[in-house]
């Protein structure tokens, strides 16, 4: 028996050290192929917008390869190269193309099976030539025991992934949780209730109750059986403004900060979720819930964002499906994506154009949100314990890397920071025998707690 | 564990979970009797079901004997001035959007106190005075009564608007006569707006609804499960004057249990109550057909008749002319029934009670003490009810038996009331609908209702 796990534990280990040196081999030759390809070519943006798996391995194999040839192109001095797959799904890869005018190079990538051997076509196509520039194609030898892990399920890392920083109890009713900086560098966090918005400030590992305010809704008011809101906050011109909507009033309250007090302007009749920057132009971007119901009506609502100036003639409605939860993915205001969940719990994807590009089979649960244009975090589609799903947007692109299993169920999730970390804030129902406990939680990324503390960078 | 309770807490665990939100949306059908109007009547079992989804009680009391409300935010009894307090919660509307102030509670409050059912007469016998401010009814007692919020439970004490809208969890959207009600959610329901987006009230014989009312035991097994409701509902045939032959009240009790039992709906009632509670078997002498016949042919007999029981409005009519027996029959709503009394001579009354099989036999005699004997309530039979409520504080079991029977035996003797048929209930729901609550007087409710998406 023990000679039997002694085996084992040796064909795992020359496994996991030819593993990625063959996959790897051939990934750096096929980046090395394009690599030289573009060396004497000046300005050249390229992507892959193809990519085809006909080795009968798992769309997961072919994931790993994919990802294993892209990290060499990020740091590539000789070109400019955009990650624009958002899924790999039945031998194929689903790519977002709503910037392809944007790129001068098409690269096409196709994986064959040889027997024992993994081979890797790439074409490249010229947009101004308007043919075919560059065929390179390779094989590597896989043995049993390389197959087996390349098909094994393995998200990454968990060690470098995102961690559970800290957990807060916190009361059922809390609807969201949005934090800034202020002047001084100190953190300001933001606890929507119903009827109150709490602010705090950290000392050391706790929350201080800093002030509060009530919220006076008014009639026509709507009861409800679960309540649900959305809170914004953020700076334009130096003025903190923060809204407040939810699923039982249909005006969301609008608050500016200014004179060390909170001033209420005219209310809005949907509720912003981010402040976004289109064709230079300041929008508030958001939606409206469908009254007294947990979840969004069919349209994403844009405002024109004059320092809370609005003329509802300069309203844009796009129409999308009816939904649980939205994700503008951002940087510095600009719009890179938009994420969803729908009402059948699909996950669905939205170019910066509002172009849908991609929709999941598979069912998530009814919360996401994204980092700027870094990270997006999605909840499962479970009962009783749930997961966390971790998916890096960056460019517009989307790939799961990390996974994590949450104990309770997630009733939502909110980006931000904590202290001077960012990531994503995880509001869990926890039931045990004596009922149900509500915690609070920080999801961060060691990575870029890391980065961030060497930074002191929210 | 009782199976309700057992299965009100599966469904709320199902229901109340955030990954996989609950699913807004669907229909749910239930047949029920058809109602003669939208105004609130609570004669039988089908009534009481079908105006809890659209007029929102001042309390509910559940199954587990709590109460809770939607409507007030804060009730208290402060025993020093011998006053209730109940404070509405901020922001209600009916369904059209109007306000719901404290006046529509006193108005509501005022009319149910005037209606002729036993609740409210215990309940007039209690209050002293009812005054409102900004938000707040304060109901100053006769008495100290630390208990007076579970008068205030019933189901007939609802909110009631002036104009025609509604309090309730529902408010009918479509009606088409003798088919279906459909209704539609209430979005400014005080409770919160229900999952469900209509509730479709189906009459006659519509096939596989997804609630229903029959006899216990009869559908278990065919994909629903059973409630019982706790409820019976008997039929009687009453006269509030005493001027009537006995007779015609012999042949006209003959005719009507005929149709009763040929019915099959129904069983045969032998006791004010119910046959395995009652003290005293009721032994009415029955006549002969043709005898029967010839009596009512010639009595020129209008027989009013509940409107609750309008259903049988066309099968009694074909039983009539089978019998081959003239008698004219005017359905009346239950509101209506005072100004009748006053104003029409109604010497033949069919009507039918409700009674929950929890309520003592003391308190079903007074039920009927206070709810059927109208007119022919006299100084004898409050002197009887007087000596039930003094006999019920003795806690002699014995003693309180011997004079419920008294009661009964007085009430068949001076022959104001006769029993006919009770129905007997259990509520049916299908499997896949969830969140359904049953209360403590045997009704479900809808609020949270919902259906697997």
């Amino acid at each position: 028996m023990k000679k039997k796990i002694i085996l084992w534990g040796v064909i795992f280990f020359v496994s996991q050290f030819f593993f990625p040196q063959d996959l790897d081999q051939l990934s750096k030759n096929i980046a090395s192929y394009i690599n030289d390809f573009f060396v004497d070519k000046n300005n050249v943006h390229t992507s892959i917008i193809k990519f085809e798996d006909f080795s009968n391995f798992s769309d997961l194999m072919a994931q790993k390869f994919y990802q294993l040839l892209v990290s060499k192109f990020e740091a590539s001095q000789t070109f400019h190269f955009k990650d624009m797959m958002i899924n790999f799904n039945g031998n194929s890869g689903e790519f977002n193309l709503n910037n392809i005018n944007q790129l001068n190079y098409f690269i096409f990538l196709k994986l064959i099976r040889n027997r024992d051997k993994l081979g890797a076509g790439v074409v490249i196509f010229s947009k101004s030539l308007d043919r075919i520039v560059g065929v390179h194609y390779r094989e590597v030898l896989l043995n049993a025991g390389e197959i087996n892990i390349l098909n094994t399920v393995d998200y990454g890392f968990q060690s470098v992934g995102f961690s559970k920083i800290v957990e807060i109890n916190a009361q059922q009713d809390l609807l969201d949780i949005k934090s800034i900086q202020d002047p001084s560098g100190d953190f300001r966090y933001f606890f929507y209730y119903p009827n109150k918005i709490n602010i705090f400030k950290h000392r050391q590992t706790k929350l201080e109750k800093v002030s509060s305010f009530d919220l006076n809704w008014e009639r026509p008011y709507y009861p409800v059986l679960e309540y649900e809101g959305k809170l914004s906050v953020f700076i334009f011109s130096g003025i903190v403004y923060l809204t407040a909507g939810n699923n039982f009033s249909p005006y969301c309250k609008v608050l500016k900060y200014q004179d060390n007090r909170w001033n209420e302007l005219p209310a809005l009749d949907f509720i912003p979720f981010k402040l976004l920057r289109i064709n230079d132009q300041y929008y508030l971007s958001g939606s409206k819930y469908e009254e007294g119901k947990n979840f969004f009506k069919n349209k994403i609502i844009l405002a024109l964002f004059d320092s809370m100036k609005f003329n509802p003639k300069k309203y844009f409605e796009k129409k999308v499906p009816a939904f649980y939860s939205l994700a503008f993915s951002s940087k510095n205001d600009q719009l890179f994506s938009i994420h969803m969940i729908d009402r059948q719990y699909r996950y669905r994807f939205f170019s910066d154009n509002f172009e849908e590009q991609t929709m999941e089979t598979e069912k998530r649960g009814a919360s996401l949100s994204s980092t700027s244009d870094e990270w997006l975090a999605v909840s499962d589609y479970s009962r009783g314990s749930d997961t966390l799903y971790f998916y890096k947007i960056k460019g517009g692109s989307r790939h799961l890397v990390y996974q994590q299993k949450v104990k309770g169920e997630i009733v939502f999730i909110s980006e931000g920071q904590w202290k001077s970390f960012s990531g994503f804030w995880v509001f869990v129902k926890k039931s045990n025998k004596y009922g149900n406990e509500f915690v609070l939680q920080f999801w961060s990324k060691r990575e870029d707690t890391e980065r961030d503390q060497e930074n002191n960078l929210p | 564990m009782g199976i309700i309770k057992k299965t009100v807490i599966i469904l709320t665990a199902l229901i109340v979970s955030f990954s996989i939100k609950t699913h807004y949306g669907g229909e749910i059908s239930i047949r029920l009797n058809e109602p003669s109007s939208f105004t609130y009547s609570s004669s039988n079992y089908s009534n009481i079901i079908f105006f809890a989804l659209i007029h929102e009680n001042f309390f509910y009391l559940k199954s587990n004997g709590e109460i809770f409300s939607n409507i007030f935010t804060e009730y208290h009894y402060k025993q020093d001035n011998k006053t209730l307090v109940l404070r509405l919660k901020k922001n209600l509307s009916f369904s059209d959007g109007s306000k719901i102030t404290e006046n529509e509670v006193k108005v509501s409050l005022n009319l149910f106190l005037n209606k002729n059912l036993l609740s409210a007469k215990r309940l007039r016998k209690i209050i002293k005075t009812i005054t409102t401010d900004k938000d707040t009814i304060h109901m100053e007692l006769l008495y100290d009564r630390a208990d007076i919020v579970g008068f205030l439970t019933v189901p007939e004490l609802v909110l009631l608007s002036g104009k025609q809208a509604f309090s309730g969890i529902f408010y009918p959207h479509e009606w088409v006569k003798e088919r279906y009600i459909i209704l539609k959610p209430n979005k400014f329901y005080p409770g919160g707006r229900t999952y469900l987006d209509s509730l479709k009230v189906v009459f006659g014989d519509e096939l596989n609804p997804d609630v229903f009312l029959a006899e216990p035991g009869a559908f278990k097994e065919y994909g629903y499960k059973e409630f019982n409701s706790g409820i019976y509902q008997n039929t009687f045939i009453c006269f509030p004057k005493d001027k009537v032959g006995k007779n015609t009240k012999a042949a006209l009790y003959t005719l009507l249990k005929q149709f009763f039992i040929s019915s099959g709906s129904t069983t045969a009632l032998n006791s004010l109550t119910s046959d395995d509670e009652s003290p005293i078997t009721i032994n009415i002498k029955k006549i002969s057909s043709w005898r029967m016949r010839s009596i009512l042919k010639y009595s020129k007999i209008n027989l009013y008749v509940f409107s609750s029981l309008s259903h049988i409005e066309e099968p009694f009519n074909e039983f009539l002319r089978k019998k081959g027996v003239p008698l004219e029959t005017i359905y009346i709503s239950e509101n209506q029934l005072v100004g009748y009394l006053n104003n029409t001579p109604i010497k033949f009354l069919l009507l039918e009670k409700i009674f929950s099989k929890r309520m003592t036999l003391e308190e079903k005699i007074r039920k009927i003490l206070q709810e059927m004997i109208f007119t022919r309530f006299d100084e004898t039979y409050l002197k009887l009810l007087n000596e039930l409520t003094e006999i019920k504080y003795l806690k002699n079991e014995e003693l309180l038996i011997d004079h419920v029977a008294k009661i009964i035996e007085k009430i068949i003797n001076d022959g104001i009331l006769l029993p006919l048929a009770q129905k007997r209930y259990s509520l049916y729901i299908k499997n896949g609908i969830q969140g359904v609550d049953i209360d403590y007087y045997g009704r479900p409710l809808f609020q949270r209702a919902g259906l697997n998406e």
